[in-house]
């Protein structure tokens, strides 16, 4: 049996050695578009800071994956899907077949209609290699703008203060646009934000890039004309299905999954941050967010694959330790 | 066998070539020219793209003109059946050609009254209904010497383009323009003239050699909600028709539900923002992939601010003192496909506007529905019926085909020819003949400049600005030109593998054999080994035309030749 | 020993790959088949790293079939130090044909990369696909070479320019040395060729800038200077040239076929001589008449062709008939290996031959060594009156590095030892002197009438057969090698002077020995390198000097039966360690490191 993971996150990781546990002579693929040993995402500003070390950022080695005896792919994207023939096929064309996939790519920020036309200009922040490119940058950066929704850009801004740049966040809204953070704390942040002097500029977004003598101008909707050394902006956290288009495998904005991780092609799994679930207490599907709920579908989708019938539990969404640590510990320690 | 119209409109350079009637050669432009095959009126895509590369954009608008009537509309509002379809867009090659906005661009750098030679034959047809199709009936059926008048109910021809279209996608003088160019033909459109009778209809059916009704789809699909009367709910086609006769300028919009997921849900959304809407949510029952709404589309109005929500229906429209205050709708799951409410799912949106644009049916006019089909075309005597009205709600281009389709057997009919046939032009072409190189498969997308998202609030503003003339070339310069066929002489051929070894994708074989199938299909029977193999072929699907092979060839043994496709009377 | 660190990427300390910590010495295998262009990429990447003052070797295997779908390898080892070896592996392997790249994959370094061809047309199978084959320690990037190729030029040519740009950008070097590389390369044949093959290189470099941001760099010291490059057998060629050498005869023969196509467009010009003949017999033959009518002369071939000159190799002992065959190796017997390197004909030539047949033996050790020796093998031939063989070999001869190449030096050169006027009269061609020597003149001079033969002579060159002029003559022809020691330059050390553990060995595999020791110096273990371009004869005091302030002796060469130590046993009756390298590739300075521990455990124990 060809166990095939596409996608090295916490949940890819953890179906690889959930699989290889209950199948010891299976053999298990896992491929990854990055070019690192799979590592803690959550903790990336952590490591940008300087409050975290390498080592704790890599959660596997290649000593990790030789005792496991899973194959470890990186660096190589997978292009598409075809479950009808049981293959995947990568960017450079190789096709390699599966006896069983999962799916775990994963979401990243992507860029609306508005956005995409300037995302040369837009420094992403969500990858090991886009923080040492950051780092790289950094000596030559004074002033950062920032436009994007959710926790992530809280992360950010975070990661920059703490680097000591000026910040400049630009908002749809009237506040952060944090919905996933309950409403009672919203005062805190706010507070927590004002302390850092950042400047906000409410009720508008970014409508143009322009890159002038190595800076940056940003023009908002509102006919703002802002400055900035280094540009971080995206519309929305997507789920990576871009190898599922066209395959007929149910996507909506994620893979739209059955309690047991199952998509609607068979043999064809998945978990973590790129499906999507119905959830009944929220009467709405729902994206799973954060570190340990991807590890939790990544060892449910693992058990199913090797042939157990384990239901995910949705719990209530842990808000607080969502990306691992307490909100708190986070951002206004 | 006589010319049909298509020598009058573009005058082919006169080049010595061969005429085939070969199921063959006929399978060959289905399987390889996938634009054209995709089109329902089969319009000459790589012919006025090239025309458009060598910066002749009068003969584009008349290659688009004779096959889709309606180039400056079409070249704005089609759905584009052929940009999926286009061989550049299959994996690993990149975008589509932007084939529509080429079509635009030949319409705006290439318009030119036409100047044809109309014999009158003394007969005369009335078109009931100046939309798509019954003005392309009414444009096919003049220049083959008719008398034709159509009857239209609203103030303006045009139909759905007239009136179902926002203008910020499609100004009114840009359909003008394209009704003129039918006009101009001698046909005469009266407007303000409803037929909804059987009698009016009979009595036409006397007055006229023949009748043709194209009255469209022009009433809402029929779902019954609760709430449905209340002030501020709105049936898709209705705010549209209404926005477009400037009746709704003085509304007040703030929160806009709209359900649907086709071109008009997308138009009622973007009407909303431009009519002063604050937050408007598009709700639809399947998913993103699902809508038929287009791409371009899609992407404007996310530019424009507006949320979707998907895998949801609407349940009931909720109001107060008679005014629209929300609507309540239900998610659903995917049960093979089909969308299924998930029970206990339900939840509330607060609007107070919901716009249910779900699609249009026709309206029920007496004795039309027993009209029998005669080799697929629904007539009765002298009386016809063609477009959505008869097919139902469907684009704009299957409209104007189906409108050609009525046009031809009402000629048929009329005139008492056999019928028409496919026949096939083959030319020989040189390599030094080729316009194109293989740097141009490089060439990304040209992207059709928009004006500002800051500015897309004036209500009647178009907001595609078209390309110029340089856009269009470069992008002309994308397009394969599938209409070029590459054979390899076997007979002359040395199996080098020079071409093989300058192929860029994996277009050239080594056969063992190859099938043909009786509609003329052609399957490689590929060699795994060298020693089986009988010969060595290209495969003209998956080539894509860029002339490696052929330079590459010592021997010159591989042949380029260009394949058109003409359809011409059987007397 | 242990291998270079594997955790550069493992370990999440280092987990770029070095992103931080700049790269110093870096080897880069460019893979692919007939037709790919691999030696041009060798050669573009040396000579901008040449240009940029990086000390460079380039060492290019090619399969042995003539022409075909076989594979070929170019390797360019490139540092800011000086490079004495190709190393143990490589930093970068560039996968021009895929499939046939995948063996290659074993040789990259933990933390290296792969470049591979991401756009192959169809469906490629597992088994086939050099991206399967990248083990996680091991960065691999896929380009899509061939499209961006055939966007440039139109045609499939040009994948390996395009994978140069990528290599410029993945390593941080300066993209206006390669342009001017690629002026270098391509001006000359037309603009367009130049147009296409830059937009090539740009569409590799803008893919890689692109899509893997994040490049290594490579540390420039800019202390060296830029230097020009050469190969061995360039060296060669052209040190005999600018001393004085005026005809040229042999029949091609791979790997020396380059000395005798240099010679073939350079001789002419000074008025000399290049003739290919119909065999390597007839070469030697016209050698030694060139250099008997008072021309110097050469001839170059591989083992093969020596064996067919053996015969007259005595005669010129015999005849005393100055001569200088060039042997660059391959791997033998026979026809043997003939794109892989072996030391394996050092024996034949010692020994080959009939009868007590003194010759000189030479072999260089280093390119430079190529151009100084042949011209010290040119001397000694000319003034000795004797044949010399010089021992090249493949690795060295084809390897190509930077070096600085004294260009036509003006120093004396040997001459003949002529008759004194007087003694025109009573001239002996084979005189019997104090050092062997008999004076000689051009055939033809007035009064110098002389007989010369193969048969035993007298010293006026009449044949006799009686023993005791056969005595005397063997032991004149005998006495002109010890006479010649003066002439000889010492041995040197290198290394350690006062390490118990002395290396002694010869040819090309004395840069990985010098590698290896300085992999064993990191590790603690100190050793010295004994080195002589002289086999025979050999400057003895020197090797007994240096037996004697050694512990352990250790002797590597590239052939099974050692054949060198042979020689050195029976001549200083030493016990040497002896080192038979099988090796089809370059020498691995790991391994010799391996061996200099071993013995030092040995002698601490």
């Amino acid at each position: 049996m060809r166990y095939v993971i596409v996608g090295t996150g916490a949940a890819g990781a953890t179906a690889a050695r959930t699989i290889k546990r209950m199948d010891r002579d299976g053999e298990v693929v896992i491929i990854g578009d990055e070019r690192f040993f799979p590592y803690n995402r959550y903790l990336l500003t952590e490591f940008l800071s300087g409050a975290v070390s390498a080592a704790e950022l890599f959660h596997t080695s290649e000593e990790f994956f030789e005792a496991m005896d899973i194959r470890l792919r990186k660096g190589q994207a997978v292009e598409r899907v075809y479950p009808n023939d049981k293959t995947i096929r990568f960017a450079h064309n190789e096709v390699m077949s599966y006896d069983r996939l999962l799916i775990a790519t994963g979401r990243s920020p992507s860029l609306g209609p508005v956005l995409r036309p300037y995302a040369k200009l837009i420094q992403r922040y969500y990858t090991f290699e886009d923080i040492l490119l950051i780092q790289k940058r950094l000596p030559e950066v004074r002033e950062v703008i920032v436009s994007g929704r959710g926790l992530s850009a809280l992360d950010l801004i975070q990661g920059m203060y703490r680097v000591g740049k000026k910040i400049t966040y630009i908002t749809r809204g009237q506040a952060i646009d944090v919905s996933t953070v309950e409403s009672h704390l919203m005062g805190d942040l706010d507070s927590a934000l004002a302390e850092r002097e950042i400047n906000f500029v409410h009720d508008d977004r970014i409508v143009a890039i322009e890159c002038v003598d190595n800076r940056y101008l940003v023009k908002t909707f509102q006919g703002k004309e802002l400055w900035g050394d280094l540009v971080f902006a995206w519309d929305n956290y997507t789920p990576n299905v871009g190898c599922l288009r066209n395959t007929g495998i149910e996507v909506k904005t994620g893979i739209l999954v059955d309690l047991r991780m199952r998509s609607s092609a068979p043999e064809v799994y998945a978990a973590g941050d790129c499906v999507e679930i119905y959830h009944p207490t929220l009467k709405n599907y729902w994206i799973n967010f954060g570190w340990p709920n991807a590890v939790e579908q990544g060892r449910i989708a693992g058990k199913n694959m090797a042939g157990d019938n384990e239901e995910y539990q949705i719990h209530e969404t842990t808000l607080f330790n969502i990306l691992g640590k307490p909100l708190e510990a986070r951002w206004w320690d | 066998m006589s010319e049909t119209s298509d020598a009058l409109f573009v005058a082919e350079p006169e080049r010595a070539h061969l005429t085939s009637t070969d199921v063959l050669d006929r399978k060959w432009i289905d399987v390889n020219i996938p634009c054209k095959a995709a089109c329902p009126v089969m319009t000459d895509v790589p012919g006025y793209i090239q025309a458009i590369l060598e910066g002749d954009f009068e003969t584009a608008y008349k290659i688009n003109r004779r096959d889709n009537v309606f180039p400056h509309s079409l070249g704005r509002v089609c759905n584009r059946p052929c940009e999926p379809a286009c061989r550049h867009g299959r994996e690993g090659l990149g975008e589509p050609v932007a084939i529509c906005h080429l079509k635009r661009a030949s319409a705006d750098f290439g318009y030119t009254p036409l100047d044809l030679e109309i014999v009158p034959n003394g007969k005369k047809v009335c078109v009931v209904g100046a939309g798509p199709a019954g003005l392309t009936a009414a444009n096919d059926l003049a220049i083959k010497g008719y008398q034709v008048v159509v009857l239209e109910q609203y103030d303006e021809p045009g139909g759905m383009l007239r009136y179902g279209i926002p203008q910020f996608r499609l100004p009114y003088d840009v359909v003008a323009a394209d009704v003129k160019s039918i006009t101009d033909l001698g046909v005469e459109i009266r407007c303000n003239q409803r037929i909804d009778s059987e009698a009016q209809i009979e009595l036409l059916k006397r007055e006229y050699d023949a009748v043709i009704l194209s009255g469209g789809c022009m009433l809402p699909s029929s779902v019954k909600l609760p709430g449905m009367d209340a002030h501020g709910f709105y049936w898709g086609l209705d705010f549209m028709m209404q926005a477009n006769r400037e009746l709704l300028n003085d509304i007040k919009l703030n929160k806009v539900v709209v359900i649907g997921g086709g071109f008009t849900a997308v138009d009622c959304t973007r009407t909303s923002y431009r009519l002063g809407a604050s937050e408007i949510t598009l709700a639809y029952r399947r998913t993103k992939d699902k809508m038929s709404a287009g791409e371009p589309e899609i992407d404007c109005m996310e530019e424009e601010g507006i949320e979707m929500e998907f895998l949801v229906s609407p349940v009931e429209i909720l109001a107060k003192d008679g005014k629209v205050t929300g609507i309540r709708l239900v998610r659903n799951r995917l049960e093979e496909g089909k969308p299924v409410a998930i029970p206990g799912s339900e939840f509330v949106i607060e609007c107070d506007a919901v716009i249910m644009a779900i699609g249009q049916t026709n309206e029920d006019l007496p004795g039309t529905k027993e009209v029998p089909e005669v080799n697929e075309v629904p007539q009765k005597d002298n009386f016809f019926l063609a477009g959505d009205f008869r097919n139902g709600s469907g684009t704009v281009i299957e409209a104007c085909a189906d409108g050609r389709k009525v046009a031809r057997r009402a000629h048929q009919y009329l005139s008492g020819i056999k019928g028409y046939q496919d026949v096939v032009h083959i030319e020989e072409i040189k390599l030094d003949q080729l316009p194109r190189t293989r740097e141009d498969d490089f060439i990304p997308l040209t992207t059709m400049p928009h004006i500002p998202v800051s500015e897309r609030l004036a209500k009647n503003r178009e907001v595609e600005t078209g390309y110029t003339r340089e856009l269009a070339q470069n992008e002309a310069r994308r397009c394969y030109l599938c209409h070029y066929n590459f054979q390899i002489d076997i007979d002359r051929c040395i199996y080098c593998m020079a071409c093989i070894d300058a192929m860029p994708v994996d277009c050239i074989k080594l056969a063992k054999d190859i099938d043909v199938g009786a509609d003329g299909s052609l399957r490689y029977v590929s060699a795994a080994h060298w020693e089986e193999a009988q010969a060595i072929t290209i495969d003209n699907d998956k080539c894509i035309r860029c002339g490696n092979c052929v330079r590459a060839c010592p021997v010159d043994c591989i042949s380029i030749s260009k394949y058109t496709l003409e359809t011409v009377e059987v007397e | 020993m242990k291998p270079p660190s594997s955790t550069s990427l493992a370990s999440p300390s280092k987990p770029a790959g070095g992103t931080k910590a700049k790269r110093r010495d870096i080897s880069v295998r460019f893979c692919g088949i007939a037709g790919d262009g691999v030696v041009t990429c060798g050669r573009i990447l040396a000579g901008a790293c040449a240009s940029l003052g990086l000390d460079l070797m380039v060492n290019d295997i090619f399969s042995a079939e003539i022409r075909g779908k076989g594979k070929s390898t170019t390797t360019v080892r490139f540092s800011s130090r000086i490079v004495h070896s190709m190393g143990d592996g490589v930093e970068v392997l560039v996968g021009l044909a895929g499939k046939e790249s995948i063996e290659e994959i074993k040789d990259v370094r933990p933390g290296g990369c792969v470049i591979y061809g991401s756009s192959i047309p169809g469906d490629l199978p597992e088994d086939d696909s050099l991206a399967a084959h990248v083990p996680p320690n091991i960065h691999g990037f896929g380009v899509p070479l061939r499209k961006l190729a055939n966007q440039a030029t139109g045609s499939n040519q040009g994948k390996n320019i395009v994978a140069m740009g990528a290599l410029c950008y993945l390593y941080s070097l300066p993209q206006e040395a390669f342009i001017e590389q690629l002026r270098k390369n391509f001006g000359r044949k037309s603009s367009r060729a130049l147009e296409v093959n830059i937009k090539a290189f740009t569409l590799g470099f803008e893919y890689c800038k692109e899509h893997y941001p994040l490049s290594f760099e490579l540390e420039v010291l800019d202390t060296l200077e830029p230097r020009p490059l050469y190969t061995g057998n360039d060296a060669l060629a052209h040190g005999a040239l600018d001393w004085g050498l005026k005809f040229f005869a042999g029949y091609p023969i791979t790997p020396a076929t380059k000395i005798m196509e240099i010679c073939a467009k350079e001789l002419p010009k000074n008025g000399g001589w290049t003739i290919q003949v119909e065999d390597e017999i007839a070469a030697i033959s016209n050698v030694m008449g060139a250099f008997f009518a008072g021309k110097r002369a050469m001839t170059s071939t591989a083992g093969p062709g020596l064996s067919l000159m053996s015969e007259m190799i005595g005669l010129a002992v015999m005849a005393e008939i100055p001569a200088v065959i060039v042997d660059v190796q391959r791997g033998g017997p026979a026809t043997g290996m003939p794109t892989k390197v072996e030391q394996g004909d050092l024996n034949i030539a010692l020994y080959g031959g009939a009868g007590d047949c003194p010759r000189v033996v030479m072999a260089p050790s280093t390119v430079r060594e190529c151009y100084t020796g042949i011209q010290l093998a040119l001397d000694l031939a000319e003034k000795y009156q004797t044949p010399v063989i010089f021992l090249s070999d493949l690795f060295l001869g084809q390897r190509m590095v930077t070096t600085s190449i004294p260009k036509r030096v003006e120093r004396d050169r040997c001459t003949r030892k002529k008759p004194f006027p007087g003694e025109l009269g009573t001239y002996e061609r084979f005189k019997i002197t104090e050092d062997g020597v008999s004076p000689l003149l051009i055939p033809g001079e007035e009064g110098g009438f002389y007989t010369i033969t193969g048969l035993e002579h007298t010293p006026s060159g009449n044949p006799n057969f009686e023993s005791n002029v056969h005595s005397m003559m063997t032991e004149k022809r005998y006495r002109k090698m010890k006479a010649m020691c003066v002439d000889l330059p010492p041995a040197d050390v290198l290394g350690d002077k006062d390490a118990l553990i002395g290396i002694v060995t010869w040819g090309s595999t004395l840069g990985s020995v010098v590698e290896g020791m300085e992999l064993a110096r990191e590790q603690g273990v100190k050793s010295k390198v004994l080195k002589s371009i002289m086999i025979n004869p050999q400057h003895e005091d020197s090797f007994r000097e240096f037996f004697a302030s050694s512990a352990r002796i250790i002797v590597p060469e590239v052939n099974y039966e050692g054949q060198y130590a042979a020689l050195l046993k029976s001549r200083y009756g030493i016990q040497p360690v002896e080192m038979h390298i099988s090796a089809v590739d370059p020498v691995s300075p790991a391994k010799i490191a391996n061996r200099i521990i071993e013995v030092q455990d040995e002698l601490t124990h």
